[in-house]
């Protein structure tokens, strides 16, 4: 309590050995689209779209960060988020809490709940302020639910003649939820993540290149009946039977993660690029190649910039039972919904204007054209349809500020 | 009379000079007796928190809306304040690095620094005391 009153009378407090600050950031956005079929959403942990012009504010966020600097080697992080989620609860709300301990200049080791180090962008997309997009690149970021990990980290920094040099290997494990039509949800959880990534800071140049790797540690009650149904269908009337069991039997299945990133800023040009493949050996997530790249020019207090993205997967539709009737057609029908949740094969182009309101908040404004070969697809929630409009625009109107 | 006025004028403008010049400052015990450009971008950004010979080092700040901190951390790295703070969003909301210990004014982080053996913060060149050690010039 005498914290908490102690908060409230400022957000710097200074003691002899130890600060605790406060801080927070907030993002009010508003997005629509003209999808008839798509349920525009940034992210596939989210429950909400907007299709067919509506307005939604689903992409809204608010989040406060308690940082107890108890010395300079010693910190304690707690960041709390809310946003747009199907469930609400103390492990969703809490991204980050952790321990870090600095021994020295060179190393830093943490404990905790960290954010997952996956992409260059990951661990800070809930902060619309400290990046340019209204939105991150869809193609390349929506897939991943998972932004924080469960474990511990450690980083190792030394300057070199090349720039300074930066190695961060981490381990742990993480859950997300994924949400898709008809009420599906599934707590995804990645175990056993081993993740390495290397970065290069040279004058305006950064570099980075990031390898990880999962288990899934559960599954589904969808593919617990699917593989249920399926053994019940008899090895005669579906030759590959056991080959489909298997490959819905996702525990234990590996995902692989790499990523190359590069970014260039000179205060006025910003270029920044990446591309990801992602595979396991399931064929829920076959493999999954994407990338985008952006470049922006500021002007005093104003960005322009344009990113292209696209993002492809080659998922295989699985053979077919060598008999047909309604209950078997239906189960083949299931399957392949299931089989093709990752089945993914789109691109987009951007268009983003930020403007700086004043140091700490930013206006941006966004407008998308996306070109869809695959639909329903990962991505969106859908409006069930024949005919399915595979181009569409989204815009983005978002105020991002930190406090 | 022309060299005398000359004179004054000089003597003027080199001590409104003075009045705008930022400096780095260290502890006076600090073996550290100059930084490279790079190196005091790499500490206030907190990129890489180490004197030359290797210790830690501690950085001390000012209020995010104060003026001293716009002007110092747009000289050293050329950047507008606004994508300084977008900048530190991300260390910071990220959990990476631990952003300076802030304090209200130059007097308190002179007092800081002149007691605390890896400190390291900036103030105006012409509030420099005994008890501290310049490293780092930036002239207005």
């Amino acid at each position: 309590m005498r914290i908490l009153a102690a908060l409230l009378l400022s957000t710097h407090l200074t003691a002899e050995c130890s600060t605790l600050n406060l801080d927070g950031f907030a993002n009010l956005s508003l997005t629509t689209s003209s999808s008839e079929t798509a349920k525009i959403r940034h992210l596939i942990s989210q429950p909400h779209g907007v299709r067919d012009n509506e307005i939604g504010l689903y992409n809204s966020s608010i989040g406060m960060q308690l940082e107890w600097q108890h010395s300079a080697r010693w910190q304690t992080v707690v960041q709390a988020v809310i946003k747009d989620q199907e469930k609400h609860g103390l492990d969703t709300l809490a991204q980050l809490a952790f321990i870090r301990f600095m021994p020295s200049a060179n190393w830093t080791l943490r404990a905790g709940r960290t954010g997952l180090d996956l992409f260059m962008m990951t661990e800070y997309r809930d902060i619309g302020y400290s990046f340019t997009h209204e939105h991150l690149p869809t193609e390349f970021y929506a897939i991943i639910p998972h932004q924080n990990i469960d474990g511990i980290d450690v980083r190792y920094k030394t300057p070199t003649s090349l720039g300074l040099l930066g190695l961060h290997a981490f381990i742990g494990r993480s859950t997300a939820p994924i949400v898709s039509d008809d009420n599906f949800y599934w707590d995804a959880e990645l175990a056993n993540i081993k993740g390495l990534t290397l970065n290069l800071d040279r004058h305006n140049w950064s570099f980075r290149i990031n390898y990880t790797q999962s288990k899934s540690g559960n599954e589904n009650e969808q593919q617990k009946q699917l593989k249920e149904a399926i053994s019940q269908v008899p090895v005669q009337i579906w030759p590959n039977q056991a080959q489909l069991t298997d490959s819905l039997n996702i525990v234990g299945k590996q995902f692989n993660y790499g990523a190359l990133g590069v970014r260039y800023d000179n205060a006025v040009w910003l270029v920044q690029s990446e591309l990801s493949y992602i595979n396991s050996n399931s064929e829920v997530l076959n493999h999954l190649r994407s990338g985008y790249v952006s470049v922006g020019k500021r002007f005093n207090e104003h960005t322009l910039m344009a990113t292209a993205s696209i993002a492809k997967s080659n998922n295989q539709v699985p053979e077919p039972p060598l008999v047909s009737n309604p209950e078997l057609d239906y189960l083949y029908q299931s399957i392949i919904r299931h089989t093709n949740f990752y089945l993914i094969d789109q691109n987009t182009l951007s268009f983003t204007w930020r403007m700086e309101l004043n140091n700490t908040v930013a206006l941006k404004v966004q407008i998308d054209h996306t070109s869809v070969q695959q639909l329903p697809s990962a991505f969106y929630l859908h409006k069930p349809s024949l005919n399915p409009d595979n181009d569409f625009n989204t815009l983005g109107v978002s105020l991002n500020w930190v406090f | 009379m022309l060299r005398a006025t000359l004179l004054v004028l000089l003597l003027f403008c080199s001590w409104t000079q003075a009045q705008q010049d930022l400096v780095v400052i260290v502890n006076k015990t600090n073996p550290t007796d100059t930084l490279s450009h790079k190196a005091v971008v790499d500490m206030f950004m907190g990129k890489y928190l180490a004197f030359p010979d290797g210790s830690m080092a501690q950085t001390y700040d000012y209020q995010k809306d104060s003026q001293i901190r716009s002007t110092f951390l747009s000289a050293i790295t050329g950047r507008s304040i606004s994508q300084i703070n977008a900048y530190w969003s991300r260390v910071r909301f990220s959990g990476k690095v631990s952003p300076p210990q802030v304090f209200p004014d130059v007097m308190t982080v002179l007092d800081k620094v002149a007691h605390t053996a890896n400190a390291i913060a900036y103030v105006p060149a012409h509030t420099v005391t005994a008890q501290v050690k310049v490293v780092y010039t930036i002239a207005q």
